[in-house]
Parts: structure tokens; C-alpha cells; sequence
């Protein structure tokens, strides 16, 4: 009780020793994750520089040849494939944004599940494949889906194809399928974000739509999908501003059949620049994907004030 | 309670600065907090009056099987310290998965250790951070054994020295080596063996016959030992580099040398004759043609676009291949785990008449240049030991202890003659790699004179005492025997070795001077474009169309130059060393 009552007057700084003090505490809590964040997130900014200069490891960044804007241009002059690589991380996740909504849906349910015991094991279930590395990923859906997969194995006992279908291989298959393993290895724990809203929703509301003779659906319509929204909203602006960032998926998932549809920013920034000891385009490569990004960011966020009247920014 | 927050945020605080301050230790530091720890150890080895100065350097090799990096307490290690005085703290690459932004990492950070090799990153990295100690000051008081047993490494390394300075820069092991064990050979076809004889042991001196053996053995053996569809092949398209292997069906047997890792030379056409991209002479047309019918036959494994490199590892140790390029695609998976299964009759051979087809084969190589080119780095801080310790290594002795271990003890001598012990011998016929770790023996990669260099000591045998048949069979299963008998031979290797003719078919490749700018970049490109357009030959019904609109894109890419950069460089270097023609 006395550490609650400390606690308050610290974050109220209504204490006997001043507000100014009492802030003090608090900045001085604050310090270890500002060093951090300085330390982690601002100082390799430095780094941007090596996208101007032609560097190379081991000759300080202030003794390297200055190459201006030469590397940006190169980005440019490698046009269609970089449009191609650009095209296809846009694709990807425009569909992984549009499949964002799933998470609300499985939250929109399982908040309606009676038993708690049953909505906890759905939880952790569908939460579980978030915590493993996208190598076993990898390895999970080769054993399903491959030429001699499970899935294969039981389309042709059961005579639907005569011969085994390379879902790993199509074309026609990139994306969807990696959406769908996406949404499989994310959707779940993106769910937990939107249960704790859904239990934050002040239960008297649902009282009085039982009381107005609402159905559980009609409760979902009316009381429970607007009131995730809010977060939902949040989510998806910060979601946009990582739009371009992909790596680890598109990486183990490439192969020769699909790799003009597998290639996205991340994983060409790495097999051209850092694959070939070339930081300094890879670096431009990852300030253009910056800049994009922040541009996005700052477009979804207006939307989103605009018909919500809700933002992050 | 204000106190203990305001405690508890300066603990957090101090943490996490300490943490930071922690990161921030120097190599240098850690080094010297090793060294004097390690340095006591050493005084208690040798007297004090006859003991070196104890000093530790350390030193990356990049040795066939991983080992935990530190200071090994092998007796071959412990033998280098007590002759030398020099504890090593080693660092084996092959713990290291991408090379080469780690060796660029250490470069950045200035965190090289003070002796390593520059064959995994190129020798332009290493000149550009300026982190390479000239040899020559040093040579004449501490690399007496180099002066005296490598005489032509150093000619050879000078004169494609940097930007034509004439210093030598750096020292490559396996000097004079031939490149080839008589246990194993590299980059000619591997067969299963036990179900080869049991199709009745067809000739297969063409592609095509062993396209047709390979079918009649999966139509015989349609499932492996483990009760799954057995294929004739597969390779790791699902890892980036499986498209050089594409190369391999023919590379060896033929005479063909790869001058910069992407164009051609051939021991039987000469220096001069120049191959395009993917013209019918070339080995990768070859290759794609031979995967691409063996595709069209059923013979490669539907999930090759797929597979990673741990996926292939795993069919091929479970016996689902019958063909691989290279002992390391197959024998050395499979056949150890038949042994362990209680199968020692099963495994892969390398395929003899394959071999007879040719008389040239770039198996052998005459690596007068020698073979990974190691350096003092500037970070060491005594050059002078570093040079003592890397001619300690083309002493004989020195050479005698990497490869034999110590005598009496791994090696005795009966009538004049070197023998491997029974207790040794036993050690290594269980587990190879287990017995190169805890006795030292052929673990550290950094021997100056070749295998097959002979031993001035015992005449008639080379400084590798396993390299006499004798000694050789001793290693061998019930495969192995019946594979020698069945051929008529002594040991494994033996038909190839009579064909063998060195010539200096890696000299360019392993101390080629750094490459034009254009070279590198549109190499840069090529690994990918190869992955990628190699599988799509492979799997084409139209298999010349495929090559056609493969060309097509290489020339879009601009490889015309760069074979003509890569050719360009390699004739400047045959010019220079004076070489005459194979």
C-alpha cells in the first residue's frame, strides 16, 4: 500500500520533496533506455555516411573516397531489377496489411468463447508459432508442402494428382502461399494485442446491448469490432511504416522457380550489398527503403486522422 | 521508499553502463588478460633457460571439420608450444558461417588476429585496409626453413606482389602438394558402389552410360535404406551455391581449371584457348546438359529447387542419392553411416573408366604458389614470433608434427621406416574427425610443405606417412577392400594417380593479384543469375533454347567483359611467371 502510494506521488509529483525532484526520479529511470536508444538506434546513424563514400572495410570512413550521390544512382541504373524487387516487396505486403485484419477476427471470436480454459489453449496454440526461427518455418512447411510432403503424399493416396504439385516451387503460388505463412506464424500473437483491447471494453456496454436484445453477433458488430479499432487503427499506421521491411521470410522461403517473385528491398540489399562486401550500396539501398517508409508512414497516418479522426503521430 | 527507487534507478543505470563499458573492451585488453594467464602455463613446459619468450598469438585456420576456437590442448599443440614458445589461441573458420563479412567485420573493427589466411575473402580487402605486414625484414632472421624448402613460393608471391612492389606479403601452405590422398579424389563422378556390381558393373566412360546406369540402379532400388523413393541425384538449389556444382560432372576428368571462379582454362588445350559462356566445349554447358537429361529421365530429385544444403545432407546420408561429383555430395555422409548401421559393404566409389576417358586430369595440381596464402596482420605485436612460429611450420619437423603428430606416440619408426601406431591407427579408423580433434593431427591447416613433398629423412616416403599404400589400407572397410580387389589395384586412388600430370592449374586462381573494379562488380551479379537461370536449364523441355536465353541475358549483363577482364588477368599473370604451356 505504501509502495502504491509512493508510486503515485512520483508519477503525480505531488510529493513532499518537489515536483522538480520527483521528475528527477523519473528521468533518472528513463536514462538507462535513453542511453539505449541513443546508443542502439541514433548512433548507427553515423553509418548512413558509408552510403556517400566508397567504403571499404578497414579505411576510416573519413579517409574513403567521396562518391556523392553515385551509389543512388546506381540503385536507379539496375532499374528493372530493383522496380521488380520494389514491386515485389510492395505486393507482400500490401497483402500481409490486408490480412492484418485476421488477427482482429480470431480476437472477435475467441473473446466470445465461454470457456476460459478452452480460449486459453487456442491462445497459446495459435500464439505458439511466433516464438520459432523462420529456418524451422522453413523446415515445417518443405516437410508439408514439398514434392514428397504430407500434403503431397495425401493428394496422391487419394488420387486428386497423378503427379506431385511443387507448392514451394510455383510461381502462381508466391504469394498467397507466403502470405499464408505469414499470417500463420504472426496471426496468433498479433491476436493477444487485440484481446487485452477487447477485455478493456467496459463490460456495462455489453450488459446494455443484451438488456436492448442484441445477439452475440450483433454485440461483435456493434460494440466489440469498434471498440478494437482504436488499436487496430495504431497498429496497422505502425505496421505501415515498417511496410518495407522483410528479410528473414523471403530468405529461406527463395528458390530459383520463384525467385523473381521472392526478392524483396531487404534481401536484395543483402545478397548485392552486404553478400558482396558492397556496405556502401547497401547502404544507399537501406536510406532509400528509410525514406519510403517515413513517407508511407506520414501518408497512412493522415488517412487514418482523416476517416477515423484517430492517429500516432 | 524514494530512496530504494531512486536506488534501484541508479543500479539499472550502472548496469547498464557497465554493460556497455564492458562491450567496449579491446581485443588488445582481452588479449594480454589471455596471454598472461596462458604465458604461466607455458614457463611450466620447457626450462627457463632454453624456453623461447612465452608468447601468445593468435592465429585463424580454416581446417575441414569445426573444433571450439581457443587455446587446444592436443599433443600437436602442445609440441608447437614447447618448440616454439608460442601458446596459439586458434580460430577455425569453419565455425564461421558466412566468411566473409565476418573477415570483414574483424577488418573493421581492427580485431584481426595476428597471423590468418586471405583465400576466403581475396587479397584486395586485405591491401585496401592496409592491415598486411611485409615478410622481407623478417625473413632472413626467422624464416630460415621458408628460404631453404620454398624457394619458388617466395619467387612466385613476388612477383605478383602488390601494385608490382616485389615484397612478399604473404606464405601459402602446401607447398609443392599434388592435391590428391590415395584415399580420395575430388571433382571426378562417385557411384554407389554395392548397387553398381549389382546391376552387373556396366562401363560408364560416357554420360550417357552413366545416365542409363544410374536408371537401371533406381529401377532396381527404387527405395533407400530408410523405405523412401531413391533418386540419382540431387542438389541444393534451395542454398544459393549449388549451381558450382553443375561443373564438377566434368571438371576434373577433363583437364579443366577455373582461372578466376567463373572462366575456363584446359590442361589439354592449353593457356591460350579461351572459352564463352556456356559454349558447347565448356564444362557448365556439359554439366547443365548431363542434370538436364538426367532430369528428363526422372533421375533428379523433384525438390532439388528446394533442398537446402542440411535437407541434401540428409537424403544423401540416408542413401536416397546413387551419384555425386565429389566424395564430400556422398562418400563421406553415406559411407561412414553404413559402417555405423552395420552395412560396411555399402557406400560411394569414384568411377574408373570415367577417369580413363581422360589423360589429363586437374586433380592434380602443381601448387608451386602454394595453396591458402597466410599473413602477419598489423594488429600483431611481435612480427618476429609470428615469422618464427609460420617457419616452424615449413621446417621438418614442423611438417612431420602437423601431419604425423608426435613420434612414439602417433608414429614410430621399424626398420628405418615410419609407421603409424596400432593405438593411433585404431583412434582413427573409429572416428576420423574425433581423432583429428583430440590428437591434433592434420587439425590445424597451416602445414608450409605438401602432403606428397618427400621426407628427406626417409627416402621413399613423403611427409605425410599415410601416403604409401601400406599405410593406406590400413584405414580400409570391407567396401574399400573389395573395391580394390574388384579393380585390381592396391589403393583407392591409384588408377588416377597414373594419370595424373601437374601442372599449374590453381597458381592464377589462389594468388591472382586484386581484379579490375568492373570484374568484381559484375561478379557480384553472377551467383544469383547462375542459381537461378542454371535450375531453369536443368528443368527445361527445350534444353539449347534455355542455354540460348541464358546467353542472351549474360551478354545483357555485360559478360563479355568480364571474361575478357578475367582472361586479361590471367595471361598478364601466365606472362609474368614466364609459365610455358601444359
Amino acid at each position: 500500500m505504501r509502495t502504491a502510494k509512493t508510486m503515485e506521488r512520483i508519477m503525480t509529483g505531488h510529493g513532499s520533496s518537489g515536483k522538480y525532484k520527483q521528475k528527477l526520479g523519473l528521468l533518472l529511470m528513463a536514462f538507462p533506455f535513453i542511453v539505449h536508444m541513443l546508443v542502439f538506434n541514433y548512433m548507427p546513424l553515423w553509418g548512413w555516411s558509408m552510403a556517400f563514400i566508397d567504403y571499404k572495410a578497414g579505411v576510416p570512413i573519413l579517409q574513403s573516397a567521396f562518391k556523392g550521390l553515385y551509389h543512388f544512382q546506381q540503385i536507379f541504373n539496375n532499374g528493372s531489377t530493383f522496380f521488380m524487387v520494389f514491386k515485389n516487396t510492395l505486393i507482400f505486403n500490401a497483402l500481409n496489411l490486408a490480412a492484418s485484419v485476421v488477427p482482429v477476427i480470431i480476437a472477435v471470436f475467441l473473446a466470445e468463447v465461454g470457456s476460459s480454459k478452452f480460449k486459453r489453449i487456442v491462445q497459446t496454440a495459435i500464439s505458439f508459432p511466433h516464438y520459432i526461427s523462420w529456418i524451422i518455418v522453413y523446415g515445417i512447411f518443405y516437410l508439408f508442402l514439398s514434392g514428397e510432403g504430407v500434403v503431397n503424399s495425401f493428394m496422391l493416396n487419394a488420387g486428386l494428382v497423378e503427379n506431385p504439385v511443387n507448392f514451394l516451387q510455383s510461381e502462381a503460388m508466391v504469394y498467397p502461399l507466403q502470405t499464408f505463412i505469414s499470417l500463420w506464424k504472426n496471426a496468433g500473437w498479433s491476436a493477444i494485442i487485440y484481446i487485452s483491447a477487447i477485455a478493456g471494453i467496459d463490460q456495462e456496454i455489453y450488459e446494455a446491448g443484451i438488456v436492448d436484445g442484441a445477439n452475440k453477433f450483433q454485440r461483435m458488430r456493434y460494440i466489440t469490432i469498434p471498440g478494437v479499432m482504436p488499436t487496430f487503427v495504431v497498429i496497422l499506421i505502425l505496421n505501415t511504416g515498417n511496410i518495407l521491411s522483410a528479410f528473414d521470410q523471403y530468405f529461406m522461403f527463395f528458390n530459383p522457380m520463384t525467385a523473381n517473385h521472392m526478392e524483396v528491398i531487404d534481401t536484395y540489399a543483402y545478397r548485392k550489398g552486404l553478400g558482396a562486401g558492397n556496405y556502401s550500396y547497401a547502404t544507399a539501398v537501406g536510406i532509400f527503403k528509410t525514406a519510403i517508409s517515413v513517407c508511407l508512414l506520414t501518408v497512412s497516418n493522415k488517412i487514418a486522422r482523416y476517416y477515423t479522426g484517430k492517429s500516432v503521430l | 521508499m524514494r530512496k530504494q527507487a531512486k536506488a534501484i534507478a541508479f543500479l539499472v543505470t550502472a548496469a547498464v553502463l557497465l554493460t556497455l563499458m564492458g562491450c567496449g573492451q579491446s581485443a588488445e585488453e582481452q588479449n594480454k588478460a589471455g596471454e598472461a594467464t596462458r604465458g604461466e602455463d607455458a614457463a611450466s613446459v620447457q626450462p627457463e633457460e632454453t624456453r623461447p619468450e612465452p608468447v601468445t598469438l593468435k592465429v585463424m585456420v580454416r581446417n575441414g571439420i569445426p573444433w571450439s576456437n581457443g587455446v587446444q590442448e592436443d599433443p600437436v599443440a602442445k609440441e608447437i608450444e614447447k618448440t616454439t614458445g608460442v601458446t596459439v589461441d586458434w580460430i577455425n573458420l569453419m565455425n564461421v558461417s558466412d566468411t566473409a563479412n565476418y573477415l570483414r567485420t574483424l577488418i573493421a573493427s581492427s580485431d584481426l588476429p595476428d597471423i590468418m589466411p586471405m583465400s576466403d575473402l581475396g587479397v584486395s580487402a586485405f591491401y585496401d585496409a592496409d592491415v598486411v605486414v611485409p615478410m622481407d625484414e623478417y625473413l632472413e632472421g626467422h624464416g630460415k626453413n621458408i628460404l631453404k624448402n620454398a624457394p619458388d613460393l617466395i619467387k612466385i608471391n613476388r612477383t605478383l606482389a602488390r601494385n608490382n612492389d616485389g615484397k612478399l606479403y604473404f606464405v601459402a601452405n602446401d607447398y609443392n602438394d599434388k592435391g590428391i590422398s590415395l584415399d580420395s579424389v575430388q571433382q571426378v563422378p562417385h557411384i554407389r558402389y554395392d548397387l553398381y556390381k549389382a546391376i552387373g558393373a556396366p562401363s560408364i566412360a560416357t554420360e550417357d552410360e552413366l545416365l542409363a546406369a544410374l536408371k537401371q540402379m533406381v529401377e532396381k532400388f527404387p527405395v533407400a535404406d530408410d523405405g523412401k523413393k531413391a533418386y540419382g541425384m540431387g542438389l541444393w538449389f534451395g542454398d544459393s551455391w549449388a549451381w558450382a556444382m553443375v561443373e564438377k560432372v566434368y571438371y576434373g576428368s577433363e583437364g579443366w581449371q577455373s582461372v578466376d571462379g567463373y572462366n575456363w582454362i584446359n590442361r589439354n588445350t592449353g593457356y591460350d584457348k579461351k572459352y564463352g559462356f556456356l559454349e558447347p566445349e565448356e564444362p557448365r554447358y556439359k554439366g547443365l546438359r548431363f542434370f538436364n537429361k538426367a532430369w528428363k529421365m526422372g533421375l533428379v530429385d523433384p525438390d532439388t529447387a528446394v533442398l537446402k544444403w542440411a535437407q541434401y545432407m540428409e537424403k544423401a546420408k540416408a542413401g536416397r542419392y546413387y551419384y555425386g561429383t565429389d566424395p564430400w555430395t556422398t562418400r563421406d555422409f553415406y559411407n561412414p553411416e553404413a559402417v555405423k548401421n552395420g552395412q560396411p559393404e555399402k557406400g560411394f566409389m569414384p568411377i574408373y573408366d570415367w577417369a580413363e576417358k581422360s589423360s589429363k586430369l586437374s586433380v592434380f595440381q602443381k601448387r608451386d604458389a602454394g595453396n591458402d596464402k597466410y599473413f602477419i596482420t598489423k594488429n600483431c605485436k611481435t612480427p618476429e614470433r609470428a615469422m618464427d612460429l609460420l617457419d616452424f611450420f615449413y621446417s621438418e619437423d614442423g611438417v612431420r608434427l602437423l601431419l604425423n603428430g608426435i613420434e612414439g606416440q602417433h608414429y614410430e619408426i621399424v626398420d628405418g621406416k615410419p609407421k603409424l601406431t596400432a593405438s593411433y591407427v585404431e583412434l582413427r579408423n573409429k572416428d576420423k574427425n574425433a581423432a583429428i580433434i583430440s590428437t591434433g593431427i592434420r587439425k590445424y591447416n597451416l602445414c608450409g610443405l605438401g602432403l606428397t613433398v618427400d621426407d628427406p629423412k626417409y627416402p621413399g616416403r613423403t611427409f605425410d606417412y599415410t601416403y604409401d599404400a601400406e599405410e593406406a589400407v590400413k584405414a580400409y572397410g570391407q567396401l574399400e577392400k573389395e573395391y580394390c580387389a574388384d579393380q585390381g589395384i592396391t589403393y583407392i586412388t591409384q588408377k588416377f594417380v597414373e594419370h595424373a600430370d601437374p601442372f599449374y592449374s590453381n597458381l592464377v586462381l589462389f594468388t591472382r593479384p586484386p581484379m579490375a573494379d568492373n570484374f568484381n562488380k559484375i561478379k557480384n551479379e553472377l551467383d544469383q543469375f547462375f542459381a537461378v537461370e542454371f535450375f531453369k536449364i536443368i528443368t527445361a523441355e527445350d534444353f539449347e533454347a534455355a542455354v540460348k536465353s541464358a546467353r542472351e541475358k549474360a551478354a545483357a549483363m555485360n559478360y563479355d567483359e568480364f571474361t575478357e577482364l578475367g582472361y586479361k588477368a590471367f595471361d598478364e599473370t601466365v606472362a609474368k611467371l614466364g609459365l610455358t604451356q601444359p
